[in-house]
Protein backbone atom coordinates (compact mmCIF):
# COMPACT_ATOMS: atom_id res chain seq x y z
CA UNK A 1 0.00 0.00 0.00
CA UNK A 2 2.76 2.38 0.94
CA UNK A 3 4.36 1.72 -2.78
CA UNK A 4 1.34 2.06 -4.14
CA UNK A 5 0.85 5.00 -2.45
CA UNK A 6 4.61 6.62 -3.34
CA UNK A 7 3.88 5.12 -7.35
CA UNK A 8 0.89 7.39 -7.26
CA UNK A 9 2.60 10.64 -5.76
CA UNK A 10 5.84 10.17 -7.87
CA UNK A 11 3.54 9.28 -11.16
CA UNK A 12 1.90 12.52 -11.01
CA UNK A 13 4.77 14.48 -10.13
CA UNK A 14 6.65 12.80 -12.93
CA UNK A 15 3.49 12.61 -15.47
CA UNK A 16 3.18 17.19 -15.11
CA UNK A 17 7.05 17.69 -15.11
CA UNK A 18 7.52 15.84 -18.25
CA UNK A 19 4.67 16.76 -20.22
CA UNK A 20 5.75 20.06 -19.47
CA UNK A 21 9.28 18.94 -20.80
CA UNK A 22 7.76 17.34 -23.72
CA UNK A 23 4.97 20.00 -24.77
CA UNK A 24 8.27 22.67 -24.50
CA UNK A 25 10.78 20.42 -26.48
CA UNK A 26 8.69 19.74 -29.52
CA UNK A 27 7.35 23.47 -29.39
CA UNK A 28 10.70 24.66 -29.60
CA UNK A 29 11.97 22.03 -32.16
CA UNK A 30 8.67 23.76 -34.85
CA UNK A 31 10.20 26.66 -34.30
CA UNK A 32 13.55 25.96 -34.90
CA UNK A 33 12.42 24.32 -38.02
CA UNK A 34 10.58 27.13 -39.20
CA UNK A 35 6.84 25.02 -38.80
CA UNK A 36 3.82 25.61 -37.78
CA UNK A 37 3.25 24.19 -34.56
CA UNK A 38 0.16 22.44 -35.73
CA UNK A 39 2.28 20.02 -38.05
CA UNK A 40 4.50 19.21 -34.14
CA UNK A 41 1.06 19.22 -32.38
CA UNK A 42 -0.04 16.05 -34.91
CA UNK A 43 2.48 14.65 -35.95
CA UNK A 44 5.03 14.83 -32.39
CA UNK A 45 2.44 15.08 -30.03
CA UNK A 46 -0.65 13.92 -31.47
CA UNK A 47 1.17 10.15 -32.71
CA UNK A 48 3.51 10.33 -29.51
CA UNK A 49 0.93 10.21 -27.31
CA UNK A 50 -1.18 7.21 -29.03
CA UNK A 51 1.53 5.02 -29.28
CA UNK A 52 1.10 3.43 -26.32
CA UNK A 53 -2.38 2.46 -28.04
CA UNK A 54 -1.06 1.22 -30.92
CA UNK A 55 1.54 -0.91 -28.99
CA UNK A 56 -1.30 -2.67 -26.81
CA UNK A 57 -3.40 -2.94 -29.71
CA UNK A 58 -0.29 -4.82 -32.28
CA UNK A 59 0.11 -7.07 -29.27
CA UNK A 60 -3.39 -8.07 -28.73
CA UNK A 61 -3.41 -8.72 -32.51
CA UNK A 62 -0.92 -10.82 -32.15
CA UNK A 63 -2.16 -12.71 -29.17
CA UNK A 64 -5.35 -13.15 -31.48
CA UNK A 65 -7.65 -10.55 -29.87
CA UNK A 66 -7.86 -7.73 -32.64
CA UNK A 67 -10.69 -6.81 -31.65
CA UNK A 68 -9.52 -4.54 -29.09
CA UNK A 69 -7.61 -2.34 -31.41
CA UNK A 70 -11.30 -1.11 -32.41
CA UNK A 71 -12.13 -0.46 -28.55
CA UNK A 72 -8.63 0.81 -28.23
CA UNK A 73 -8.56 3.09 -31.09
CA UNK A 74 -12.34 4.49 -31.04
CA UNK A 75 -12.42 4.66 -27.17
CA UNK A 76 -9.60 6.70 -26.85
CA UNK A 77 -10.96 9.60 -29.94
CA UNK A 78 -13.78 10.21 -27.99
CA UNK A 79 -11.93 10.14 -24.75
CA UNK A 80 -9.60 13.18 -26.81
CA UNK A 81 -12.31 15.23 -28.00
CA UNK A 82 -15.31 14.69 -25.02
CA UNK A 83 -12.53 14.64 -21.79
CA UNK A 84 -9.24 16.28 -23.06
CA UNK A 85 -10.57 18.88 -25.63
CA UNK A 86 -14.22 19.25 -23.98
CA UNK A 87 -11.94 19.76 -20.17
CA UNK A 88 -9.46 22.23 -21.96
CA UNK A 89 -12.24 24.49 -23.18
CA UNK A 90 -13.92 24.67 -19.89
CA UNK A 91 -10.57 25.59 -18.25
CA UNK A 92 -10.08 28.40 -20.90
CA UNK A 93 -11.88 29.03 -24.17
CA UNK A 94 -9.66 27.45 -27.35
CA UNK A 95 -8.69 30.01 -30.01
CA UNK A 96 -7.98 28.62 -33.54
CA UNK A 97 -5.45 30.54 -35.03
CA UNK A 98 -4.41 27.97 -38.48
CA UNK A 99 -5.99 28.15 -41.63
CA UNK A 100 -4.34 24.49 -41.77
CA UNK A 101 -7.20 23.63 -38.86
CA UNK A 102 -9.63 24.61 -41.75
CA UNK A 103 -8.29 21.71 -44.14
CA UNK A 104 -7.54 19.08 -41.00
CA UNK A 105 -10.70 19.05 -39.60
CA UNK A 106 -13.13 18.10 -42.71
CA UNK A 107 -10.06 15.32 -43.83
CA UNK A 108 -10.73 13.70 -40.14
CA UNK A 109 -14.24 13.71 -40.83
CA UNK A 110 -13.52 12.25 -43.97
CA UNK A 111 -11.28 9.27 -42.53
CA UNK A 112 -13.83 8.57 -39.78
CA UNK A 113 -16.47 8.60 -42.66
CA UNK A 114 -14.23 5.84 -44.51
CA UNK A 115 -13.50 3.95 -41.22
CA UNK A 116 -17.27 3.33 -41.27
CA UNK A 117 -17.40 2.58 -44.51
CA UNK A 118 -15.02 -0.41 -44.17
CA UNK A 119 -16.79 -1.48 -40.76
CA UNK A 120 -20.09 -1.70 -42.77
CA UNK A 121 -19.68 -5.47 -43.68
CA UNK A 122 -19.12 -6.34 -39.99
CA UNK A 123 -15.11 -6.97 -40.29
CA UNK A 124 -11.90 -4.86 -41.02
CA UNK A 125 -10.14 -7.26 -43.35
CA UNK A 126 -6.62 -7.55 -43.87
CA UNK A 127 -7.15 -5.29 -47.48
CA UNK A 128 -9.14 -2.94 -44.96
CA UNK A 129 -6.26 -2.74 -43.22
CA UNK A 130 -3.81 -1.90 -45.76
CA UNK A 131 -6.17 0.44 -47.15
CA UNK A 132 -6.15 2.44 -43.96
CA UNK A 133 -1.92 2.01 -43.44
CA UNK A 134 -1.83 3.56 -47.04
CA UNK A 135 -4.11 6.26 -45.89
CA UNK A 136 -1.72 7.15 -42.80
CA UNK A 137 0.66 7.41 -45.16
CA UNK A 138 -1.05 9.49 -47.55
CA UNK A 139 -2.52 12.05 -44.47
CA UNK A 140 1.39 12.12 -42.73
CA UNK A 141 2.76 13.05 -46.63
CA UNK A 142 -0.01 15.61 -46.94
CA UNK A 143 0.55 17.55 -43.87
CA UNK A 144 4.67 17.74 -44.50
CA UNK A 145 3.76 19.17 -47.73
CA UNK A 146 1.07 21.83 -46.68
CA UNK A 147 4.64 22.70 -44.03
CA UNK A 148 6.77 22.78 -46.37
CA UNK A 149 5.14 25.27 -48.92
CA UNK A 150 5.47 27.64 -46.17
CA UNK A 151 4.17 30.70 -45.77
CA UNK A 152 1.01 29.47 -46.44
CA UNK A 153 -0.12 29.10 -42.36
CA UNK A 154 1.12 32.92 -41.69
CA UNK A 155 -1.69 33.07 -39.20
CA UNK A 156 -0.26 30.44 -37.56
CA UNK A 157 3.10 31.63 -37.25
CA UNK A 158 2.03 35.41 -36.71
CA UNK A 159 1.83 34.64 -32.81
CA UNK A 160 5.24 32.29 -32.58
CA UNK A 161 7.84 33.53 -30.94
CA UNK A 162 11.18 33.40 -33.02
CA UNK A 163 13.42 31.18 -32.09
CA UNK A 164 15.94 33.66 -29.99
CA UNK A 165 13.25 33.78 -27.36
CA UNK A 166 13.80 30.19 -26.83
CA UNK A 167 16.81 28.85 -24.14
CA UNK A 168 16.59 25.64 -26.15
CA UNK A 169 18.99 24.72 -29.23
CA UNK A 170 17.66 22.49 -31.38
CA UNK A 171 19.36 19.79 -29.95
CA UNK A 172 17.85 20.25 -26.82
CA UNK A 173 14.73 20.61 -28.07
CA UNK A 174 14.49 17.18 -29.71
CA UNK A 175 15.81 15.63 -26.78
CA UNK A 176 13.30 16.74 -24.79
CA UNK A 177 10.89 15.79 -26.86
CA UNK A 178 12.00 12.01 -27.03
CA UNK A 179 13.03 11.57 -23.08
CA UNK A 180 9.46 14.12 -22.08
CA UNK A 181 7.37 11.62 -24.25
CA UNK A 182 9.17 8.16 -22.41
CA UNK A 183 8.88 9.43 -19.33
CA UNK A 184 5.20 10.71 -19.99
CA UNK A 185 4.15 7.55 -21.04
CA UNK A 186 6.28 5.81 -18.24
CA UNK A 187 4.37 7.79 -15.48
CA UNK A 188 1.04 7.60 -16.61
CA UNK A 189 1.72 3.61 -16.29
CA UNK A 190 2.89 4.10 -12.92
CA UNK A 191 0.19 6.09 -12.06
CA UNK A 192 -2.40 3.28 -13.18
CA UNK A 193 -0.32 0.69 -11.51
CA UNK A 194 -0.70 2.87 -7.82
CA UNK A 195 -4.12 3.37 -8.79
CA UNK A 196 -5.77 0.29 -9.58
CA UNK A 197 -3.66 -1.53 -6.35
CA UNK A 198 -5.19 1.22 -4.05
CA UNK A 199 -8.37 1.28 -5.51
CA UNK A 200 -8.22 -3.50 -4.78
CA UNK A 201 -5.03 -4.26 -2.88
CA UNK A 202 -6.23 -8.09 -3.83
CA UNK A 203 -5.90 -8.52 -7.68
CA UNK A 204 -3.82 -6.90 -10.10
CA UNK A 205 -5.41 -8.22 -12.93
CA UNK A 206 -5.56 -5.42 -15.08
CA UNK B 1 -11.25 1.04 -22.96
CA UNK B 2 -14.42 -1.06 -23.05
CA UNK B 3 -13.95 -2.93 -26.15
CA UNK B 4 -11.64 -4.89 -25.04
CA UNK B 5 -12.24 -5.95 -21.64
CA UNK B 6 -13.61 -9.34 -20.69
CA UNK B 7 -16.79 -9.21 -18.80
CA UNK B 8 -16.61 -12.92 -17.64
CA UNK B 9 -13.11 -12.87 -17.08
CA UNK B 10 -13.96 -9.57 -14.26
CA UNK B 11 -16.18 -9.28 -11.37
CA UNK B 12 -18.17 -6.03 -11.71
CA UNK B 13 -16.09 -3.83 -9.19
CA UNK B 14 -12.98 -4.60 -11.44
CA UNK B 15 -14.68 -3.50 -14.47
CA UNK B 16 -15.82 -0.37 -12.86
CA UNK B 17 -12.10 0.20 -12.21
CA UNK B 18 -10.42 -1.13 -15.79
CA UNK B 19 -13.24 1.20 -17.22
CA UNK B 20 -12.61 4.56 -14.96
CA UNK B 21 -8.91 4.27 -13.66
CA UNK B 22 -7.26 2.33 -16.93
CA UNK B 23 -9.38 4.36 -19.60
CA UNK B 24 -8.41 7.61 -17.58
CA UNK B 25 -5.23 6.76 -17.42
CA UNK B 26 -4.45 5.66 -21.28
CA UNK B 27 -5.38 9.13 -21.67
CA UNK B 28 -2.97 11.00 -19.18
CA UNK B 29 -0.45 11.20 -21.90
CA UNK B 30 -3.04 13.56 -24.29
CA UNK B 31 -4.53 15.49 -21.05
CA UNK B 32 -1.30 15.89 -19.20
CA UNK B 33 0.25 17.44 -22.67
CA UNK B 34 -2.91 19.19 -23.71
CA UNK B 35 -3.00 21.12 -20.30
CA UNK B 36 0.86 22.08 -20.24
CA UNK B 37 0.46 23.15 -23.73
CA UNK B 38 -2.27 25.34 -22.77
CA UNK B 39 -0.87 26.52 -20.14
CA UNK B 40 2.27 27.85 -22.35
CA UNK B 41 -0.95 29.06 -24.46
CA UNK B 42 -0.09 26.86 -27.21
CA UNK B 43 -3.43 26.40 -28.46
CA UNK B 44 -2.58 25.12 -31.71
CA UNK B 45 -0.72 22.13 -30.28
CA UNK B 46 -3.99 21.56 -28.24
CA UNK B 47 -5.85 20.91 -31.47
CA UNK B 48 -3.55 19.10 -33.28
CA UNK B 49 -2.30 16.92 -30.62
CA UNK B 50 -6.15 15.85 -30.41
CA UNK B 51 -6.80 15.79 -34.42
CA UNK B 52 -3.42 14.23 -35.26
CA UNK B 53 -4.03 11.55 -32.47
CA UNK B 54 -7.14 10.22 -33.87
CA UNK B 55 -5.85 10.57 -36.82
CA UNK B 56 -2.92 7.48 -35.91
CA UNK B 57 -5.64 5.85 -33.78
CA UNK B 58 -8.59 5.63 -36.72
CA UNK B 59 -6.14 4.67 -39.54
CA UNK B 60 -2.81 3.56 -37.89
CA UNK B 61 -3.86 1.52 -34.42
CA UNK B 62 -6.78 0.00 -36.77
CA UNK B 63 -4.67 -0.58 -39.45
CA UNK B 64 -1.59 -1.90 -37.88
CA UNK B 65 -3.67 -4.35 -35.68
CA UNK B 66 -5.85 -5.49 -38.65
CA UNK B 67 -3.33 -6.37 -40.84
CA UNK B 68 -1.34 -8.55 -38.52
CA UNK B 69 -5.09 -10.37 -37.86
CA UNK B 70 -8.25 -9.39 -39.31
CA UNK B 71 -10.70 -7.44 -36.82
CA UNK B 72 -14.22 -8.97 -36.59
CA UNK B 73 -15.67 -6.00 -35.85
CA UNK B 74 -19.52 -6.36 -33.82
CA UNK B 75 -22.54 -4.66 -34.13
CA UNK B 76 -22.18 -2.17 -31.50
CA UNK B 77 -19.01 -1.27 -32.92
CA UNK B 78 -20.13 0.51 -35.58
CA UNK B 79 -23.93 1.56 -34.05
CA UNK B 80 -22.66 2.67 -30.88
CA UNK B 81 -18.80 3.69 -30.63
CA UNK B 82 -18.65 4.91 -34.11
CA UNK B 83 -21.31 6.48 -33.82
CA UNK B 84 -20.39 8.56 -30.53
CA UNK B 85 -16.74 9.38 -32.31
CA UNK B 86 -18.46 10.63 -35.65
CA UNK B 87 -20.68 12.95 -33.18
CA UNK B 88 -18.19 14.39 -31.32
CA UNK B 89 -15.42 14.35 -34.58
CA UNK B 90 -17.84 16.53 -36.54
CA UNK B 91 -18.83 18.76 -33.27
CA UNK B 92 -15.31 19.12 -32.85
CA UNK B 93 -15.10 20.43 -36.67
CA UNK B 94 -18.11 23.07 -36.49
CA UNK B 95 -16.90 24.54 -33.24
CA UNK B 96 -13.24 25.27 -33.89
CA UNK B 97 -14.02 26.02 -37.95
CA UNK B 98 -15.59 29.31 -37.14
CA UNK B 99 -18.06 30.35 -39.95
CA UNK B 100 -17.56 34.08 -38.85
CA UNK B 101 -14.09 34.82 -38.54
CA UNK B 102 -11.65 33.25 -36.37
CA UNK B 103 -12.47 29.69 -34.59
CA UNK B 104 -12.36 29.45 -31.13
CA UNK B 105 -14.06 26.83 -29.14
CA UNK B 106 -15.86 28.25 -25.85
CA UNK B 107 -16.68 27.09 -22.63
CA UNK B 108 -20.21 25.90 -23.25
CA UNK B 109 -18.55 24.43 -26.63
CA UNK B 110 -15.94 22.39 -24.19
CA UNK B 111 -18.95 21.60 -21.78
CA UNK B 112 -21.22 19.74 -24.46
CA UNK B 113 -18.25 18.02 -25.40
CA UNK B 114 -17.66 16.84 -22.20
CA UNK B 115 -21.53 15.84 -21.56
CA UNK B 116 -21.31 14.02 -24.43
CA UNK B 117 -18.37 11.75 -23.43
CA UNK B 118 -19.77 11.45 -19.37
CA UNK B 119 -23.03 10.48 -20.64
CA UNK B 120 -20.75 7.46 -23.06
CA UNK B 121 -18.92 6.56 -19.96
CA UNK B 122 -22.03 6.37 -17.92
CA UNK B 123 -23.68 4.50 -20.38
CA UNK B 124 -21.00 1.78 -20.85
CA UNK B 125 -20.36 0.92 -17.22
CA UNK B 126 -24.42 0.85 -17.15
CA UNK B 127 -24.93 -1.82 -19.69
CA UNK B 128 -21.80 -3.56 -18.07
CA UNK B 129 -23.50 -3.79 -14.84
CA UNK B 130 -26.38 -4.47 -16.30
CA UNK B 131 -24.69 -7.49 -17.74
CA UNK B 132 -22.89 -8.82 -15.18
CA UNK B 133 -25.82 -8.94 -12.72
CA UNK B 134 -28.04 -10.49 -15.61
Amino acid sequence: MLLATAAIVAGLILLVWSADKFVEGAAVTARHLGVSTLLIGMLVIGFGTSAPELMVSALAAGQGNPGLALGNGYGSNIANIGLILGAVALISPLAVHSQVIRQELPLLCLVTLISAWLLLDGAVSRLDAVLLLVLLAAVIGLSIWRANRGGDDALAMMDDKPPSADTMSLKAGVIWTLVGLVLLIASSRLLVWGAVYVAKPSGSAI
Amino acid sequence: MGGGLRCEAFGVSDLIIGLTVVAIGTSLPELASSISALRKKEHDLVLGNVIGSNLFNTLGVVGLAGVIAPIDAGGEVLSRDWVVMAVLTLAMAVFAIGWRGPGRINRVEGGALLGVYLAYTGYLVYTIVQTSAG
